[in-house]
């Protein structure tokens, strides 16, 4: 019954339905209506659905590739500062300062952990860096980011003192570093020992008169040692020819 | 002899400097000149001139023989001050402090071999 009803429907198809069906199968062929280089675009469009769209990540994610930094302070970091994860990691970098802060507020005590770390590479660059999270780990990687990031050039007469006598004054620590023979060695308390071991100064001697606050003293420190003024400068500024005795006449036997 | 216009000269080019001024003036006397020669050939002062209480011409610094102002007579010898030309670099005075060693606390007085030690930087006290 049900092939004598597709029989039937076929033989329906008479003449005149003929046309009908001849139109419905010409415009269902794209190539009739449309024109395109490539076929399999073109019979593509045949179907009623939507093409497939190509697969591809989601940009609003980013995945790490092997062995590459995802911290994106990281990246900045090395990104403005030049270096690699090598030159970072010969660098010097010591915390001096490690406190808990408390901010009273109408919740309650909210405590941070605040990290003064100094960083540099032993020959004439040293940088402070000041870190407070809630988290130990937060600050001090913040500490270590900021301390590498103000990394300065400090001057060194022969890289190995600095130049004459220098004073610095933060809050109430006033400090007074005075430059000494080779073979002195660096006498003083144990921040400035630090900050000249990572400056690259092996001859200094530090006077610290009034407070001894450690946050304070590291940052006189700093200031000081970028207040030095050079010879050089000073002759300039003078108009004067500058030659260095100790190096000239007596050989640096003096 | 005195020495407290010395102390005033040391105080007076402090703030001239710290004020940033080109020409400063100073009471005309043979030790105020010699101090200034002094200075002006260690490098920190740029001109040294004499003139009358108000500031000289340019042209007067370059040439002082140039100028009749700057004849010195009997008549204007009392209105005499020194000028004293003031130098600047990278945006810091070069006469930046200028203090008296013997003061009326503790006078100081040094022969020729005690200042050879110090010019020659053996001691700095």
């Amino acid at each position: 019954r049900a092939r004598l009803a597709a029989e039937a429907e076929e033989i329906t198809e008479g003449p005149a339905e003929t046309n009908e069906v001849e139109f419905l199968k010409f415009a269902k062929d794209p190539r009739n209506l449309f024109n395109a280089k490539n076929e399999a675009a073109l019979l593509n469009q045949a179907s009623e659905e939507a093409q497939e769209l190509p697969k591809m990540a989601d940009p609003g994610l980013r995945y790490a590739k092997e062995g590459e930094d995802t911290d994106p302070h990281m990246i900045r970091l090395l990104q403005t500062t030049g270096l690699d994860k090598d030159g970072m990691r010969r660098l010097r970098i010591k915390n001096l300062v490690l406190h808990r802060v408390v901010n009273q507020t109408r919740m309650g005590k909210i405590s941070s952990i605040y990290f003064l770390t100094i960083a540099g590479n032993q020959n004439g660059l040293l940088g402070i860096g000041e870190g407070k999270a809630s988290e130990v780990e937060d600050a001090r990687r913040q500490a270590m980011m900021a301390a590498i990031r103000n990394m300065q050039p400090v001057p060194r007469y022969e890289g190995r003192t600095i130049f004459g006598e220098v004073e610095g004054k933060v809050g109430a620590v006033e400090l007074k570093l005075s430059t000494r023979p080779p073979g002195f060695g660096v006498r003083c308390q144990h921040l400035i020992f630090e900050m000249a071991r990572a400056a690259g100064i092996s001859d200094l001697a530090a006077r610290v008169t009034r407070s001894r606050n450690k946050m304070n003293t590291v940052k006189a420190t700093f200031q000081a040692l970028m207040s030095q003024r050079l010879p050089e400068d000073i002759a300039r500024a003078r108009g004067k020819k500058l030659v260095d005795v100790r190096n000239v006449y007596y050989g640096g036997n003096v | 002899m005195s020495l407290v216009s010395l102390a005033h000269v040391c105080s007076h080019l402090q703030n001239a400097s710290k004020a940033r001024l080109g020409l400063t003036s100073i009471p005309s006397t043979n030790l105020h000149l010699t101090l200034a020669h002094a200075l002006q050939k260690q490098g920190f002062l740029s001109s040294v001139t004499r003139a009358g209480p108000t500031p000289p011409a340019p042209e007067m610094i370059a040439d002082p023989s140039s100028s009749p102002e700057a004849e010195v007579t009997q008549a204007n010898i009392a209105s005499r001050r020194l000028w004293l030309g003031l130098k600047y670099w990278n945006n810091e005075p070069v006469l930046r402090k200028m203090w008296m060693v013997s003061k009326p606390t503790k006078r100081i007085w040094l022969n020729h071999h005690d200042l050879g030690v110090i010019v020659r930087g053996r001691e700095a006290g």
